[in-house]
């Protein structure tokens, strides 16, 4: 699929988006690999106005893509990834998309399913065949995974008249994951069971590694707030988001990558004195430092927490792109010297950090805290790898 | 042939170097595999779990339908209970004993185990105090791994050549622990089954 992306990207001049539902991007399997394809010259654009999206510019080019909407329709009917597969009982017509037809075609041991089957993995949607299916079947069931984007379509381009199952209309749960299960039942199948979960199970949530130096600074940053009405830690995706979970629940907010710091400003603009955010080194070099030069410029009474823990330790323990500049980069940016401070988030400081966090959450400008310690996953590899190198040496 | 099989553990116990070792051992056998991590298998801490599905014949679902798991491997005892919904009547749980305690609440071990007893079909081993025998705690997941071959309806040699070629960069002795884990587990279910 990939491949033909690629090539109809290049044909048309269009960008193509490759679009997987949740199992999908989980999943693997043994694959056979064909030859990569050689990669294309180098080459500037013919059009030099292509990307300069000047309104005037801009306009035309919109008026370029809805006229070649008809060639994309064209496509979609005779695509490979999209197929009619005709079945004996018209008495429903099954429209599937990606995963599910995995789940479709498990419910059937022999893989022959009775019933005619519209496979949909190329937009915009095949109209000419989806029109085949409706004129033929006596009731439409929709499978696809994640939002209904399909089966919300369909009411644009068929009449009212036939019975569309699926999300909408409660045949499947209007929300979650499909599985083979949930399919089996919407097409009147006896689901399987297996034996009950004994009453004594517990749930095991994710949880911090033991020693990991984000704990320190959130009990330090805890009992800095304690006696404060909760809610005003604004924070940020990495490790240190499951500091929201129990026993922690140090912060507030995990809404993408940066928000910690526009949004504990915004708070703090709007009043809101003490608001904290709290991020990690790897997402502040991504998409903080905007946010701070914004607080720096208008002076807001802000605590950032930039938690370096020298890595990026939730993807895998990539190199942080800041690190050694962190420093450099909020002085630079503007923050006062005096309000920049370097801890060490170990218990036996705990009370000298708690006592250097009070006295910025008081001050009425944009402090910064930076917790620094390693990663204790990222010191096991470092160390192993050492070894490593030692034993071949 | 087909095994459906449910892997288990908490995270960072090494369930992906189990799923690796089958899924490796099958290609090379050219069966069909179909894996998936239904639960966030980089959650240090969590409850992990990943779905493996082998086969002579093309597999459909990367999800093993409730009820129809014909193993699951699990690494630490209340982790193994947690997924009986995905047993079939006739499957098996391979599972070690050593429970893994990172939460408050976690139940009184007499009552883990009395769980894990009242199953049909079930192999119960501490995967731990065998791998230390060996002299390294790291390879009680593949004493698990061992524990479960005989299920796994694949020649025992496969497995081996399999951890011979995953492990290959981490040094022979690396390697041999692990064969020797491997073996260590088999022959604890040879000595349950035949006893
Ligand atoms: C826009 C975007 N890109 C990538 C990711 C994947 N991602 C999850 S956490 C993270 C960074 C974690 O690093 P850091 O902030 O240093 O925290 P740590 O995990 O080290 O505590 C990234 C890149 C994402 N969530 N959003």
């Amino acid at each position: 699929m990939v491949h033909y992306g690629f090539d109809f990207s290049e044909r048309y001049k269009v960008p193509v988006m490759l679009r997987i539902t949740t199992r999908l991007a989980h999943s693997r399997a043994g694959v056979k690999r064909r030859d990569p394809r050689k990669k294309n010259d180098l080459k500037l654009p013919e059009d030099l106005h292509q990307f300069v999206l000047l309104p005037a510019i801009a306009r035309k080019r919109y008026h370029n893509l809805l006229k070649m909407q008809d060639l994309f329709r064209q496509e979609s009917e005779t695509s490979s990834f999209n197929q009619y597969m005709d079945g004996p009982d018209k008495s429903l017509g099954i429209i599937v998309c990606g995963i599910a037809y995995n789940y479709l075609l498990e419910n059937y041991p022999d893989r022959h399913v009775p019933y005619p089957i519209l496979k949909i993995g190329q937009y915009p949607l095949p109209k000419k065949m989806i029109e085949r299916l409706y004129a033929e079947c006596k009731e439409i069931l929709v499978l696809e995974d994640g939002y209904p984007i399909v089966e919300e379509s369909l009411k644009g381009l068929l009449g009212k008249g036939l019975k569309i199952k699926g999300r909408l209309d409660g045949t499947i749960p209007r929300d979650g994951e499909l599985n083979p299960n949930i399919v089996a039942v919407s097409l009147g199948m006896k689901n399987t069971y297996g034996m009950p979960v004994p009453s004594l199970m517990v749930g095991r949530p994710p949880s911090l590694c033991s020693g990991c130096p984000h704990i320190d600074s959130f009990k330090a940053l805890n009992e800095v707030l304690e006696g404060l009405p909760k809610g005003r830690v604004f924070s940020d995706i990495g490790c240190y988001t499951l500091g929201a979970l129990k026993p922690y629940e140090a912060i507030n907010s995990c809404v993408d990558m940066g928000a910690s710091i526009t949004m504990a400003k915004g708070a703090a603009d709007a009043g809101l004195v003490p608001s904290v955010a709290v991020i990690g080194d790897s997402t502040f070099a991504h998409s903080g430092m905007t946010g701070l030069l914004d607080a720096v410029n208008d002076k807001s009474p802000i605590t950032i927490f930039i938690l370096d823990n020298g890595t990026t330790a939730m993807t895998g323990g990539q190199d942080s792109p800041a690190f050694g500049k962190i420093e450099t980069i909020c002085k630079g940016i503007g923050v006062e010297e005096e309000h920049i401070h370097v801890l060490r988030p170990l218990k036996k400081f705990h009370k000298e950090n708690v006592k250097i966090i009070k006295e910025e959450l008081a001050y009425p400008g944009v402090s910064i805290i930076i917790p620094r310690r390693e990663c204790i996953v990222a010191i096991d590899k470092r160390v192993r790898e050492k070894f490593k190198k030692a034993a071949i040496v | 042939m087909k095994r459906d099989i449910i892997l288990a553990g908490v995270g960072g116990q090494g369930i992906i170097s189990i799923a690796a070792i089958i899924g490796t051992a099958a290609l090379e056998q050219d069966l069909f595999l179909k894996q998936s991590e239904v639960h966030g298998m980089c959650q240090r801490g969590g409850d992990v779990q990943s779905n493996l599905r082998i086969s002579d014949k093309e597999i459909a679902s990367d999800l093993i339908p409730y009820g129809k798991a014909d193993l699951i491997i699990s690494v630490e005892p209340l982790e193994a209970l947690r997924y009986l919904p995905f047993l079939s009547p006739d499957g098996w749980v391979v599972t070690s004993t050593k429970p893994y305690i990172n939460i408050p609440e976690y139940p009184e071990m007499d009552k883990v185990m009395d769980e894990i007893r009242k199953l049909p079909h079930y192999i119960a081993l501490d995967a731990d105090e065998l791998a230390k025998e060996i002299g390294t705690l790291k390879a009680a997941n593949i004493v698990t791994l061992g524990a479960a071959s005989p299920f796994l309806d694949m020649q025992f040699d496969k497995l081996e050549d399999a951890i011979c070629s995953i492990f290959r960069n981490k040094g022979a002795d690396v390697v041999n622990k692990n064969l020797q884990a491997l073996k260590a587990g088999k022959d604890f279910t040879e000595r349950q089954m035949n006893p």
